[in-house]
């Protein structure tokens, strides 16, 4: 393309679109911001309470008490080994109760006469708080890391198992009728359309049962066992030796986030539409 | 091979749910579509004109009379026929692509070759570039090309066509008109239009169906005599305009 002679080509600028202000950091980083904010200002406060002697230090210890311990205790093997039982003790639990759930919600959701009959029983056993379960767990199976798993999977399968019964029985009516009008099997509707728009809500049950699973683990870890963070935390705080207690708990947490920061990543990842 | 729909006295009883009163939808329909025919079916909304596109789809069971395409009974959903559905019918988690070659994967064995036609009826339908979108990245009237091209792209001898343009802004609505109409120029095949848009089904059909308001009966058949291929200069012509005036008075009109 030129311009024929004695028609000057128009500025580029003004092609260009109008440009607004930048957007300032405090607007753009809004949330970052104000949420570095509030947990710096929690740390703070414990310090200043602990440091001028407002809470006892030997109750609440500090913040900079809790970093001094962790850096001792994080590279001590006996620890690692203590983070490492829970860890897995998580993970194998979360793991079976996403297997169970997945598997049994999905029929359960998609058949309304399996939704008819097993509705009432998993209503009842997800009213009664598992911990009531514990003194049976112990009887059937001791109190090793199978009965610890198993205490995990079950704080953590109801929730699951009910928002995926949830996905697969509202399965938007207008995908199935394109299912069915392109002569699609049973079978293949499951699969193509139920399955994939069950998706969301089966990481939705995800998110909720992490958080159950860590009660769960550190529940089963106070009473079951003689290894793992809520071992070591029962241990610690009754010796009055909170630091340590705390570097455990701030573990705990950081597994929460991370767990919870892998679901949030998938979802973006697999479910961007 | 393109095939002609034939509904004898058909009645459909439709119960939404299951505590709900039934109600009857169409009350003895007869029905002729012809072998490559573009025709529409017009009436007040709510009368029951999709009820019976989805029973010539197959989605529906009909109460009473039969309905055949060529020579076999409808009973179920077949291969020779294919619906474009109203807007919200794109799977939301397939790409363009993957929504329009939906009904191809579902049956691999019987459609094995028409995947690779599938690049020829993307540019027929304008979508070139838009493949690997998702639906929800797309406009309305470009999630409606891709529901054209996933019914087109199983090669039905019929389309049944559900108020496809309905939610599509009014700019964009013409000129799919438009397009449709070239397109079953291009593809000889039998399509069945459902709309409440009276000049739209003028404008598309050689033939357009007026039902009484529900329950649904065949108040009059007009055959448009408007030559073709039509531009969007034949929807301002005093031809059409007669036509609308006379199937609006037909709708409007008590019993």
């Amino acid at each position: 393309m030129s311009a024929s002679i004695g028609q000057p080509a128009p500025p580029a600028r003004a092609k260009s679109a109008p440009s607004l202000p930048p957007v300032p950091w405090t607007e753009r980083y809004f949330r970052l911001v104000w949420g570095t904010i509030g947990i710096v200002g929690c740390l703070v406060a414990w310090q200043l309470g602990s440091s001028t002697g407002a809470l006892d230090p030997l109750f609440v210890s500090s913040p900079l008490e809790v970093v001094r311990t962790a850096s001792r205790l994080l590279p001590s093997p006996e620890f690692v080994m203590h983070l490492s039982v829970t860890a897995q003790c998580l993970f194998l639990g979360l793991l079976s109760a996403l297997a169970v759930g997945v598997l049994l919600g999905l029929p359960i959701g998609w058949f309304p006469y399996l939704h008819a009959t097993f509705e009432p029983v998993i209503a009842a056993v997800y009213g009664v708080p598992y911990i009531a379960f514990l003194p049976v767990i112990i009887m059937w199976t001791g109190i090793g890391m199978t009965s610890r798993t198993i205490i995990v999977f079950w704080s953590a399968v109801f929730p699951l198992m009910i928002n995926v019964i949830q996905g697969a029985r509202e399965v938007d009516e207008n995908y199935l009728r394109v299912g069915k009008s392109f002569s699609a099997t049973q079978l293949q509707i499951f699969i193509t359309i139920a399955l994939p728009s069950a998706v969301p809500y089966i990481l939705a049950g995800l998110r909720t049962s992490i958080g159950r699973a860590i009660v769960g683990v550190v529940v089963a870890e106070f009473f079951m066992s003689s290894k793992g963070l809520g071992y070591f935390i029962n241990l610690k705080a009754n010796a009055l030796e909170m630091a340590p207690a705390f570097v455990a708990i701030a573990l705990l947490a950081l597994c929460g986030v991370a767990l919870v920061a892998i679901v949030t990543y998938i979802e973006n990842r697999f479910c961007n539409w | 091979m393109s095939k002609n729909i034939v509904a004898r006295g058909v009645v459909i009883i439709y119960r939404g749910r299951s505590d709900q009163e039934p109600v009857l939808a169409c009350d003895g329909i007869d029905l002729d579509v012809g072998d490559g025919r573009f025709v529409s079916i017009v009436g007040p909304s709510g009368c029951g004109k999709t009820t019976l596109l989805y029973a010539i789809d197959g989605l529906l069971p009909i109460n009473q009379g039969e309905i055949r395409v060529g020579d076999s009974l409808i009973t179920g959903p077949g291969t020779d026929r294919a619906m474009v559905f109203q807007s919200a019918s794109l799977l939301p988690w397939r790409t363009v692509w993957s929504n329009i070659t939906y009904g191809l994967k579902l049956h691999r064995g019987l459609y094995g070759d028409r995947l690779g036609k599938v690049d020829e009826l993307i540019e027929m339908v304008g979508l070139r570039g838009f493949e690997q979108r998702y639906p929800s990245e797309l406009s309305g009237g470009m999630q409606q090309r891709a529901n054209l091209a996933r019914a087109l792209a199983v090669d039905p001898d019929i389309l049944l066509l559900d108020e496809p343009f309905a939610s599509v802004d009014a700019q964009t609505r013409e000129k799919l008109q438009v397009e449709l109409t070239q397109i079953w120029a291009r593809t000889a095949k039998t399509m069945v239009f459902v709309t409440h848009d009276i000049a739209e089904a003028i404008f598309l059909s050689d033939q357009v169906i007026v039902f009484s308001a529900r329950p649904a009966r065949v108040r009059e058949i007009v055959d448009i005599d408007i030559p073709r291929p039509r531009s969007l200069e034949t929807k301002l012509s005093s031809a059409v305009q007669q036509y609308v005036k006379k199937v609006w008075n037909l709708i409007e009109s008590p019993n």
